[in-house]
């Protein structure tokens, strides 16, 4: 039963890494769009689906909640200034894209929107950094500091994701804006930043690898998965001068698996101790009662299918492309 | 005052600002899918603008409202630990099930219905907002099954620890603490929107009158906000005649889970040495303000059913608008607007200090549920979080005004570039 609800929270999250770094690549680049026009036709591509995608975090919170909640506090704790990034990342980006259009002033709004952009990327590659290199947890359960978040090893994993995400929002309005100036720049973004983003992902793997952190269990399936989140990038920036849906599936490829690369290489811990291996979590340790996970699968379970096949719904129909008919509600 | 003074306080005040938004959120959207089933259904043009434009205060609110949502929940897991720790498993589920699915489901189908205005079907997009109505419902639903666990505990056994598992799901759904106060709730909602509905209709109308030049509303638009004052008025009405009946018939349950909460004189004091003998030394009693508060409530109530009731005899022939000698009756709707939301909080006040000194009945003391904090810290938190959660409201409420003094037509962007959009011409055309 946790090994279902941590393949649960698992899907949660990847479903927010991809559709929930959707929003924030737009965000980031809306500074590389040129004036209100482009800049709204951008929001709005994303429009129907933004606050589909978002809601993914919290339902990922929601999960480990009520399934997890051993792990809620002592991840928290060990990333306590990356959440806080995160949490008010979540708030300022919601509230600037609803409220852009609501008054007058659109270019502070504007700022705001890819600052809050940028702080959830980095923030979110930060987190599966701190995992990654393992927190400082002792035999009683209590946390020495924010050692990890020292690290610079953990800083280019952060900054790996910032990366991956500016590649996905490109690849995104690549496909769904309109023919003109602002997709032709975006076209390019994607076709110079993919083979860049895939280096560094190669990079950030070998550092990983000169680091060895103690937590890592199954190196093989971590550098695999690692491996395609390059390949998948690479070929979205190769893919770009021919446009359409595939540079976007590239770029979903690559966004969705940094999530599964890390949660995989630590399996079955999912928080590592760095001072002492008797103190790691694992998903058995980290899970709530029986009785509960069985309450919560009954609940929520059938209703998370609901779920996805409502989203699934929205995006074929929303599927056309392009502004015609287009609200313009931001 | 000490810690636990300033995390109750944080709590009701934070919490009473949180329930502002969700009277508005549950009120409106039932109002909005009715309006919009008028429009599909007759293919009157007219609803399909107070769709629009009412939908657009929904909206707004809902956005702003989130994140008041997300400090409540926060704030349990911060200063209530104690709460968490031993009945987390019981009374935490239903608080997750509301964000796993209410949530989620909810704010997937808002945004398909705020963007599919002129692009999907109208059936499809009419589904979509009687989704949005049926998931908000459900979000109130698990949230008050969690409360009502903390007004009367049932359904779980305590392990050798003490610690509150859940053994009977069924239970907590069948707490008798639980459907009269949810159903007073709602309709407690009804009102709300109703009201809000028609005072803001009121002042519109009333400002075209007064000032005929300057602020002269377009015939479309003065139909609309004819229709709205009416809708509003009769919703208003009805919401409050059950609001009022859900009310009463909750002192049976309260009578028989809580005896402290509503005793008072002689019964207060054999309650109080009852108590003594069951759970030991101490005081059981909660303050006066419970009593006054529902008095309150109940003389509100039943103010406010009378002057509703004076308004809809008022809307025969539209005396209301037509009328000059009737016109201190829109003014009187606009400045009822407020009402609804204090009396709310006042039945708040009745429901969750009543509780006291138990924060789950008869189970776990207040004082053994809030989190090991110095006062300092929580007084900090307290200032941060009341003076965060209130800056929203007041954004909301000024965000709403400005929507609500606004010319209708463009809410969803539908045209908002261009002028005014097909329907809209065509609707002046065919009133003209
Ligand atoms: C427009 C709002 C409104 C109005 C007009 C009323 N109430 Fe109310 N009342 C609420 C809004 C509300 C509420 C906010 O919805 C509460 C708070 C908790 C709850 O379940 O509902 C509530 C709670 C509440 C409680 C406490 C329940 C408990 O402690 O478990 C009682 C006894 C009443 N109400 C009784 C009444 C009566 C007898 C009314 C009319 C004569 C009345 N209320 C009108
Ligand atoms: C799931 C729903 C709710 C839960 C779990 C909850 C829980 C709590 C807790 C833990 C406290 C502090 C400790 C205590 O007094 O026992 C409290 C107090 C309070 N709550 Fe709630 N509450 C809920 C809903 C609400 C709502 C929606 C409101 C108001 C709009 C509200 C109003 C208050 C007030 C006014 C207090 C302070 C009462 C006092 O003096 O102790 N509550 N509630
Ligand atoms: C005091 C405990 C409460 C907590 C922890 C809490 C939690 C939340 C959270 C996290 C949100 C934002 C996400 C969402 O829309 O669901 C929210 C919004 C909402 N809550 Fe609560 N809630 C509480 C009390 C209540 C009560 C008593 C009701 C209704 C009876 C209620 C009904 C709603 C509704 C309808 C929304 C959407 C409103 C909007 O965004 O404007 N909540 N709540």
């Amino acid at each position: 039963m946790s090994n279902l609800w941590y393949g649960i929270l698992g899907f949660c999250l990847v479903a927010y890494f991809v559709l929930g770094g959707l929003d924030q690549g737009v965000a980031m680049l809306l500074p590389a769009l040129r004036g209100d026009g482009e800049r709204r036709a951008a929001l709005n591509a994303i429009g129907p689906m933004f606050l589909g995608n978002e809601v993914w975090a919290v339902g990922a919170a929601g999960v480990l909640v009520a399934a997890f909640p051993r792990l809620d506090g002592e991840l928290y704790g060990a990333a306590y200034p990356a959440v806080i990034v995160i949490v008010l990342g979540l708030l300022a980006l919601n509230a600037g894209v609803q409220l852009r259009s609501r008054g007058r002033r659109r270019a502070g709004f504007d700022a705001l929107i890819a600052a809050s952009g940028l702080a959830l990327a980095l923030g979110w590659g930060l987190l599966l950094g701190v995992l990654l290199h393992g927190v400082p947890l002792d035999a009683g359960g209590h946390l020495h500091g924010f050692a990890p978040l020292k690290d610079p090893q953990v800083w280019f994993t952060g900054l790996a994701n910032v990366l991956l995400v500016l590649v996905h929002g490109a690849a995104f309005l690549v496909w769904r804006l309109d023919a003109g100036p602002a997709r032709e720049r975006m076209r390019r973004l994607v076709a110079r930043l993919g083979p860049a983003a895939g280096g560094v992902a190669v990079l950030v793997l070998g550092g990983w690898y000169l680091k060895a952190p103690p937590g890592i269990r199954n190196p093989v399936a971590g550098t695999a998965l690692a491996l395609v989140i390059a390949l998948a990038v690479v070929a979205a920036g190769l893919a770009a001068k021919r446009g359409g849906g595939r540079v976007f599936a590239a770029s979903a490829v690559a966004c969705a698996l940094p999530v599964l690369a890390a949660a995989s290489a630590l399996f079955p811990a999912v928080l590592a101790s760095t001072m002492d291996p008797g103190a790691t979590v694992t998903v058995d340790d980290a899970a709530a009662g029986g009785e509960t996970l069985r309450l919560l699968a009954l609940g929520a379970a059938p209703l998370l299918a609901v779920l996805v096949a409502v989203q699934a719904a929205c995006w074929w129909l929303f599927r056309a492309t392009g502004s015609r008919r287009t609200s313009l509600y931001w | 005052m000490s810690a636990l003074e300033y995390a109750r306080l944080q709590f009701g005040l934070t919490a009473s600002l949180h329930f502002l938004f969700v009277m508005v959120t549950l009120g409106l959207v039932v109002l909005v899918a009715v309006m919009q089933t008028r429009y599909v259904v007759s293919g009157n043009l007219a609803y399909g603008r107070m769709a629009r434009f009412w939908g657009l205060l929904y909206a707004i609110n809902y956005a702003v409202g989130i994140a008041t949502g997300l400090v409540m929940e926060f704030q349990i897991g911060l200063n209530w630990a104690g709460l968490s720790r031993l009945t987390g498993d019981v009374f935490g589920a239903p608080l997750a099930l509301e964000t796993l699915i209410a949530f989620v489901l909810e704010s997937t189908l808002l945004g398909m219905w705020i963007f599919g205005w002129g692009r999907l079907g109208k059936r499809l997009h009419l589904a979509l907002i009687w989704g949005v109505a049926a998931t908000a419902m459900l979000s109130a639903f698990w949230v008050m099954v969690s409360n009502a666990f903390l007004q009367h505990p049932v359904g779980y056994a305590l392990d050798a620890d003490g610690i509150a598992r859940l053994t009977d799901f069924g239970a907590l759904l069948s707490n008798s603490a639980l459907w009269f106060a949810l159903l007073h709730t709602v309709f407690a909602a009804m009102t709300t929107g109703g009201i809000l509905l028609a005072g803001v209709s009121a002042w519109r109308l009333r400002r075209a009158h007064r000032a005929r030049r300057r602020r002269e509303l377009a015939p479309e638009d003065h139909e609309l906000f004819r229709r709205s004052l009416r809708l509003g008025i009769r919703f208003g009405l009805i919401g409050t005649f059950f609001t009022i009946g859900f009310g009463y018939a909750q002192f049976g349950p309260i009578g028989d889970n809580q005896p402290t909460k509503l005793a008072g004189g002689a019964k207060a004091v054999a309650q109080q040495a009852a108590m003594v003998d069951r759970f030991g030394p101490g005081d059981y009693l909660p303050s006066d303000w419970v009593v006054i508060s529902l008095e309150a409530m109940t003389g509100i109530a039943n103010l406010l059913f009378l002057l509703l009731f004076v308004a809809q005899v008022l809307t025969f022939r539209d005396t209301l608008i037509r009328r000059r000698w009737a016109r201190p009756a829109l003014w009187m709707l606009t400045v009822l607007i407020p009402v609804p939301f204090v009396t709310a909080i006042l039945g708040w006040i009745v429901r969750e200090e009543g509780r006291q000194p138990w924060a789950v009945y008869g189970l776990l003391r207040t004082v053994d549920a809030v989190s090991p904090m110095s006062a300092g810290a929580l007084r900090w938190s307290t200032f941060g979080f009341t003076v965060a959660v209130a800056a929203l409201a007041v954004v909301d409420w000024w965000l709403l005004a400005r929507a609500a003094a606004r010319t209708p037509g463009g809410e969803f962007g539908t045209g908002e570039e261009s002028g005014e959009t097909g329907e809209h011409r065509e609707l002046r055309e065919a009133l003209v």
